[in-house]
């Protein structure tokens, strides 16, 4: 394995100075210093979905975000375009790497975030809320159960995190 | 660590659409290995990020005078050239292995480090800088670009070996770029001119590669298995590699993506291709190309969006086109049957 240097050290340390996946102060799980709303179901893909009456709006995590650092050009679905469960429906370009992100349902987008074409920034800054890429009428609900809780989603990306800290560690 | 058998694949030679469909076909394929190809563009060619707008980057004109095609890749950053004195390797595989790096940053360190110790090994004072690229004296000799997709990294790069930068700057938007495309000759350098700096022996493709091969071995922590493509792969790889030959993916990948039109019409020599996107019987967006006056037929494609698609509405937009051109007839082909060809076509909708 090639030396790892001491800034390399440093320049990951956000991510690998773990703590114990905990639940936040105002409720939400965290993994260190990342997120993971609770009313949220997840993918393991960094994706987050929220199911309101039929409909989920799909966006990144808070950690997924972090990992891409600043994202300079969004890609998004066509509204009306039937898609299927892990097609590839919209794309993101972060410093200098292209992140396709995949759909976690089949079904028919019904609205995207358009406003992320001109301002993709807000993705990084509120991944939760304004940040989210699109809404997609569910098809198939059964496709829910295959998501991830906050709580299993904290505990898979601690592993992962751990991982990452592992290899760093050589 | 237990040292990982990855798989080799020395392509040398080849079209930069069937690499890439290659690179699709590997990352898409549910039998994966970690795969490392190294390969040179057969023909001088234009690599584009996925995100670029061709227009704005690109003398379109030149392009078309010189028979210089572009691709847009499913990778990100901007617009390179390539050809056969151009060293190119990709790396395909999972986002899960140990051996590489979850982190963008990480990931790049780590592989484009292996560029730097090959250019280290044949006397160049070579850096990694700027995340994906590779220095020598301050000078870009080395790219790479990486996406991360179904599951895997996809990564690719280049090293320039030999570089014709007079031709490249010149197939760029000298309106837009005009800085930019100036000041590369103080950014941009290539292994042949600076071996020549030191007084040592220009290398070929086949001479470097050895270099870059034990870097990635020693670096990476893995062992290189050689493992042809099989007959199911090649044909994998053809079918992906279609979109990559395809004028609206590399012109606009969201017309692409959306396309209800696709027609080919070819009378002697003379072939048109159009795709649009048709709602409400209204052309949203639509790319006219062809292998004669292309650029009047692309500057005619900008005239019609949001034009009904009748015959009505088309025919004059075509026609005060050709008459502002001061054109009758392109290549014997008459505007009439022009206008005949973009109705046809948009009769076609799916």
């Amino acid at each position: 394995m090639s030396t790892v240097t001491e800034k390399t050290l440093k320049q990951v340390s956000f991510i690998v100075n773990l703590k114990k996946c905990d639940v936040g102060c105002d409720g939400k799980m965290m993994v260190e210093d990342f997120v993971f709303p609770e009313d949220f179901l997840y993918t393991t893909k960094h994706v987050w979905v929220k199911v309101e009456n039929g409909v989920a709006k799909v966006g990144i995590t808070s950690l997924g975000q972090s990992l891409a650092k600043g994202i300079v050009h969004v890609d998004l679905p066509v509204v009306g375009q039937t898609v299927k469960r892990n097609e590839t429906v919209a794309s993101f370009e972060t410093i200098k790497a292209v992140v396709k992100v995949q759909t976690p349902f089949s079904g028919k987008i019904v609205e995207v975030n358009q406003i992320l074409l001109e301002k993709p920034e807000i993705i990084n800054k509120d991944p939760y809320g304004d940040g989210w890429l699109f809404k997609i009428n569910l098809k198939n609900k059964a496709e829910i159960k295959k998501l991830l809780t906050a709580k299993k989603a904290s505990k898979y990306y601690e592993k992962m995190l751990k991982r990452e800290k592992e290899k760093y560690a050589g | 660590m237990q040292v990982e058998d990855w798989r080799f694949l020395d392509l040398n030679l080849i079209q930069l659409e069937k690499l890439h469909g290659l690179e699709e076909a590997l990352a898409r394929s549910k039998k994966f290995k970690p795969t490392v190809i190294f390969w040179r563009a057969s023909k001088p060619i234009l690599t584009m990020g996925y995100f670029t707008k061709v227009e704005e980057k690109l003398n379109l004109k030149k392009c078309w005078e010189y028979g210089i095609k572009f691709v847009r890749r499913i990778t990100g950053g901007s617009v390179g050239p390539l050809d056969p004195n151009i060293f190119s390797y990709s790396l395909i595989v999972e986002e899960k292995n140990p051996v590489i790096p979850e982190s963008i940053e990480e990931s790049y360190s780590l592989i484009c480090g292996c560029l730097v110790d090959a250019l280290k090994k044949i006397g160049l004072k070579a850096s990694l800088s700027n995340l994906s690229d590779v220095l020598i004296d301050g000078k870009k000799v080395s790219g790479s670009a990486q996406a991360r997709v179904w599951g895997k990294i996809i990564q690719h790069g280049f090293v320039y070996l030999d570089l014709d930068l007079e031709t490249f700057k010149s197939l760029l938007n000298m309106e837009k770029l005009k800085e930019k495309i100036l000041s590369l000759d103080k950014r941009v350098t290539w292994v042949n001119k600076e071996l020549k700096k030191i007084g040592k022996k220009p290398l070929t493709f086949e001479e470097f590669k050895p270099y870059v091969e034990k870097a990635f071995v020693k670096n990476l922590n893995i062992d290189f298995r050689d493992e042809p493509l099989t007959i199911y792969e090649r044909k994998k790889a053809n079918f992906y590699s279609k979109k990559f030959f395809m004028d609206d993916w590399n012109f606009n990948p969201n017309l692409h993506k959306i396309a209800n039109v696709r027609f080919s019409f070819k009378t002697g020599k003379n072939l048109i291709n159009i795709s649009a996107y048709l709602e409400n019987k209204t052309i949203k967006e639509i790319l006219i190309t062809s292998n004669f006056y292309p650029e009047k037929f692309f500057e005619l494609s900008q005239n019609l969006k949001n034009v009904p698609a009748d015959e009505k509405s088309i025919k004059p937009i075509v026609c005060k086109f050709f008459e502002e051109n001061g054109l009758n007839r392109l290549n014997n082909v008459t505007v009439d049957a022009i206008v005949k060809v973009i109705m046809k076509a948009l009769n076609s909708k799916q």
